[in-house]
């Protein structure tokens, strides 16, 4: 079957058919031609990448700028003297307490992971394993909390936390980043408990386990990764969650970073250095940890959509 | 019943943060409140009537089709060339996948905070780099005015959606057997015919998929227009989602908010609904 | 080691009218090798994961020797259990998975390894100790399952169709092993399959199941020698015994001109005037043409050791319930053992008469046996 694509009509080995090195098969001519072209796309991947990657190299060289170099007309690409020291002088800024504003991420995120997978976990596994009546109509309403987003509820929310006191509380942002993202804790980790075959866990019974053993011992290795996918997908989520904080969240001290950094921007004055160098701090471990799980991420975000 | 214990603390997540939150917000669409939140009786239409009578709202709701509609459409078409491009093999492709996950995985505030300082018209780097490389003759002040500014904002919508749309897109192209695009060979189409006859329709249900997340998701972003055309006075740059939030932030109108809610919250429920009609998705659920 | 006792079991599945297993009776002996067989939702597995305590018994009662595990969990029941598709633990290395149950108990560990060895070795996979499933032959995995019961040394062992991912070679080659593995560690055995073969050749005893109800529980020669009724004449044996219906005419059963007699008993015992006569195809006796019925040589299938005929005849078989609904269908040909290498030919007429003492005869209405 592999010899029509090899063959020398282009039209043939094109772009649906990513050549495998295969020297020998082919003519003495076809493998290196292929070899340039194959170049040539990475040539324009880079170029690709560095579209991808532009905000993200100006954020980096702005970082480190002095406030007279990041606000110097016309500007430079890079900074003449880099200011290492910003990364240290941003925590003590009128502007905002970002020492606080970065104890409110991580504990809201924190706070918002741990209860997103304790509400996740046993519903991921029971409807894996059972069949029951109303199993359609509650995956469908956990599939629907995907579909709604704090942003159309927020006068909701708002008149809810309001009336409960908890307004202007971590709590009230644990809550919510745990609800909204509860759904897809659920659905990962489903496809993963609905991989592992149920005679595993009566073998694990017959072995003479109980049913918190075989969880332990059996269940919750086989499943790892999912769960890794869904802490580190809904700690990203946290992380980065914006327009609740802005409605539910007033008070400087227990805003986190994303909103703390609106406040760096004035009408008149802005000190970007340090919305840059706290915005590298924001994401970097995110990307990190985001590209641990992305060969997952698709399946779990498109529920079952696309396979 | 058995399974009640399992379900129980999803749940209570689900009905506590965001049905009830959902009901309160329809009963406050029919209630008047004063700005700090006192309760002052029944409205019955009256927040309805309010929404519908403000002066910005035939603005904001072009603006809210042309944002939700422009944006995805474009972030659509952009993915598939960028799914088909990265579903190659060339040296540097594993690498290129991980620098497209950093928009996606960045916090949007983040990014479109660069995009601000960017485009600024005195010290912008992307204004000074536009003219360096002579697209335009002069640095402009393309978040000065309510037109460039909503069209940047769209840009960098665009740039925020196809991350995840091309992983979707991608997903779909891998999922395309081999021996039917050699059959396809086989049968005599070209690069073109096979795209459009074989491949494009197998990769419809991503398609629908990837469509109806990003509108949802595009629909109800509040901070990429939040932060590069908040500064803009009038509602000229709104949507109905940061509309909404004034209303809530500076005006403090709760009621007509809610109201205005109600009414995003029935478009949503009708993209969920085709959504639920055109892609199944609970189809791989026995119950 | 111990006996089992299903002691009228019933199992109902939510939204069937039908139980799963309905009213089971079934002694098993210490130390038996007894076979569950019957076609697929007969309620064999069923049965086995009844007592296995995988399924939940709904009327009726199960012992293990004097001790009653109907409402017990599984990991009380001193129960090792052989799955179709092994169930190995597949983030475990081959020794732990067959030393799991024993770490569950807190065997200390030199112990454990000891036993675990041991049985590698009854095994053949000594080598395989530090592997993964995944990287095993199907072969290799169902030993690893196997061995993964008997390290336990159990009261009883469960084993629910463990060949039926093998191939073909494998399948029989492991058939013997495990039978021979079964008596000589003498443990109590009930073991399911859908093959009648299988059945046939390992079980002490094989308790043939249709519809969630037992047919018949007897030693293999008792099933193929008298079989109770229809269902397990033609279920147990291969090829199957032919069936062919027969209406009544003075003293005997007619079928294709010949007359086979019945006795007193046996008329009395039927209910109807029609009757099924069985006879298996060795119970034939091949005739010259015109003598005993007559009939034409269709297929002829040589398997060196036997000859199988398959021949037309005036007298048809039984329709199979399979064939119902097609009305054009010619009836099920008459099968025939002949000697191996024997000169017959397509389109060959002959007679056939059947053996003295190969009839058997049943009650077309109830489908039971009539009495000898």
């Amino acid at each position: 079957m592999r010899e029509l694509a090899t063959e020398p009509s282009p039209s043939t080995s094109g772009v649906l058919d990513p050549p495998k090195t295969e020297a020998g098969t082919g003519n003495a001519a076809t493998p290196r031609k292929r070899d340039r072209k194959r170049w040539g796309l990475t040539v324009v991947g880079s170029v690709v990448a560095l579209v991808f990657l532009a905000p993200y190299l100006i954020m980096l060289s702005g970082a480190f700028k002095s406030r007279q170099e990041i606000l110097k007309v016309p500007p430079e690409y890079l900074p003449g003297d880099w200011k290492f020291d910003n990364f240290v002088n941003m925590w003590g800024t009128p502007e905002t307490p970002l020492p606080d504003n970065l104890l409110s991420t991580v504990v809201i995120s924190l706070g918002g992971t741990l209860l997103a997978l304790l509400a996740a976990l046993p519903a991921a596994y029971y409807t894996a394993r059972h069949s029951f009546r109303l199993k359609l109509p509650f995956m469908l309403l956990v599939l629907i909390t995907q579909m709604l987003q704090p942003t159309v509820l927020a006068s909701g929310l708002f008149r809810e936390f309001v009336s409960l006191e908890i307004n202007d509380t971590w709590l009230a942002m644990i809550l919510v980043n745990a609800a909204f993202n509860l759904s897809f804790a659920v659905w990962i980790m489903h496809s993963f408990f609905a991989t592992v075959p149920k005679e595993i866990e009566e073998a694990a019974w017959l072995d003479g386990c109980s049913r918190g053993q075989s969880m332990r011992r059996i269940m919750l290795p086989l499943v790892w990764p999912g769960i890794v996918t869904a802490i580190i997908f809904t700690f990203i989520a946290c992380w980065n969650e914006f327009a609740a904080s802005l409605i539910l969240l007033p008070t400087d001290t227990n805003q986190p970073l994303t909103v703390a950094l609106t406040r760096f921007i004035g009408q008149y004055e802005s000190a970007w250095q340090y919305v840059f160098a706290i915005s590298i701090i924001g994401i970097l471990p995110v990307v990190a940890l985001f590209a641990m799980i992305e060969k997952h991420l698709v399946s779990g975000l498109t529920a079952g959509g696309v396979k | 019943m058995q399974a009640l214990p399992w379900l129980l603390p999803a749940l209570v997540l689900i009905v506590g943060v965001v049905i009830f939150p959902a009901g309160y917000m329809v009963y406050t669409s029919f209630r008047d409140l004063s700005r700090f939140g006192k309760d002052r009786g029944w409205a019955g239409f009256e927040n309805y009537v309010r929404v519908f009578g403000l002066d910005p709202l035939p603005t904001v709701l072009t603006n809210t089709v042309v944002w939700t509609v422009g944006t995805v459409v474009v972030t659509v078409l952009l993915s598939l060339v960028l799914a088909q491009f990265l579903n190659k093999k060339f040296p540097g492709r594993k690498v290129l996948r991980m620098v497209i996950i950093v928009p996606w995985a960045a916090s949007v505030v983040m990014t479109s905070t660069v995009f601000v300082y960017g485009l600024d018209p005195f010290y912008g780097i992307i204004n000074k780099f536009l003219v360096d490389v002579g697209i335009i003759d002069e640095p402009y002040g393309f978040l000065k005015n309510a037109t460039s500014g909503f069209l940047s904002a769209m840009a960098v919508a665009v740039f925020v959606s196809v991350p995840f749309t091309t992983f979707v897109v991608l997903a779909g192209l891998q999922t395309i057997p081999h021996d039917v695009l050699e059959a396809a060979s086989i049968d005599g189409a070209g690069k073109v015919q096979t795209y459009w006859s074989v491949v494009f329709p197998m990769l419809r249900p991503a398609l629908a998929v990837a469509a109806i997340i990003n509108i949802i998701n595009v629909f109800n972003s509040l901070p990429i227009l939040k932060t590069m055309t908040g500064a803009i006075p009038g509602n000229d740059a709104d949507t109905t989602t940061t509309f909404m939030f004034k209303l809530i932030q500076n005006d403090r109108q709760i009621d007509t908010a809610s109201a205005l809610s109600v009414v995003n919250f029935v478009v949503i429920i009708v993209v969920i609904g085709v959504y639920l009609k055109v892609v199944k998705p609970m189809r791989e659920v026995n119950a | 080691m111990a006996t089992v006792t299903f002691d009228g079991a019933s199992r109902y599945y939510a939204g069937t009218e039908r139980p799963a297993v309905d009213q089971l009776n079934l002694e098993v002996e210490d130390g038996e090798f007894l076979v569950l067989v019957g076609p697929s939702g007969c309620g064999k597995s069923t049965t086995l994961r009844m007592l296995a305590g995988l399924e939940g018994v709904d009327e009726g009662a199960i012992r293990i020797g004097e001790r009653e595990v109907t409402d017990l969990p599984p990991k009380d029941r001193d129960i090792a259990m052989v799955f179709q598709n092994y169930a190995l633990y597949p983030h475990m290395t081959v020794a732990d998975n067959i030393g799991f149950h024993l770490k569950i108990k807190k065997v200390p560990k030199a112990e454990r390894a000891e036993r675990v060895l041991e049985a590698a070795k009854l095994l053949d996979l000594e080598q395989y100790l530090d592997r993964k499933p995944a990287k095993l032959s199907g072969g290799q995995r169902q030993r690893v399952a196997m061995g993964r019961a008997i390290v336990r040394s159990p009261q009883v062992f469960c084993m629910d169709e463990p060949l039926s991912n093998l191939d073909a070679k494998l399948r029989v080659q492991t058939r013997t092993q495990i039978a021979s593995l079964q008596r000589r560690l003498g443990v109590t055995t009930i073991y399911v399959t859908h093959d009648q073969t299988e059945a046939m050749t390992m079980g002490d005893r094989v308790a043939v199941l249709k519809d969630g109800l037992l047919q018949q529980c007897d030693t293999p020669i008792g099933l193929f020698g008298k079989p109770k009724n229809l269902f397990v004449a033609g279920f147990i044996g291969s090829p199957a015994m032919n069936l062919i219906p027969a209406t009544i005419n003075g003293e005997g059963a007619v079928i294709g001109g010949q007359s086979i007699d019945l006795t007193p008993a046996q008329r009395s015992a039927l209910t109807g005037s029609n009757v099924v006569v069985g006879i298996r195809p060795e119970g034939w006796i091949l005739k010259p043409a015109g003598e005993g019925i007559s009939a034409t040589v269709e297929v002829v299938e040589e398997l060196g050791s036997d000859q199988f005929l398959y021949c037309s005849t005036s007298a048809p078989q039984l329709a199979t319930d399979d064939d119902a609904g097609e009305e054009a269908a010619a009836p099920p040909p008459i099968t025939v053992r002949a000697p191996g290498m024997s000169a017959f030919q397509r389109g060959e007429k002959v007679g056939l008469v059947p053996q003295p003492g190969a009839v058997h005869l049943f009650d077309a209405d109830s489908g039971e046996r009539l009495p000898d």
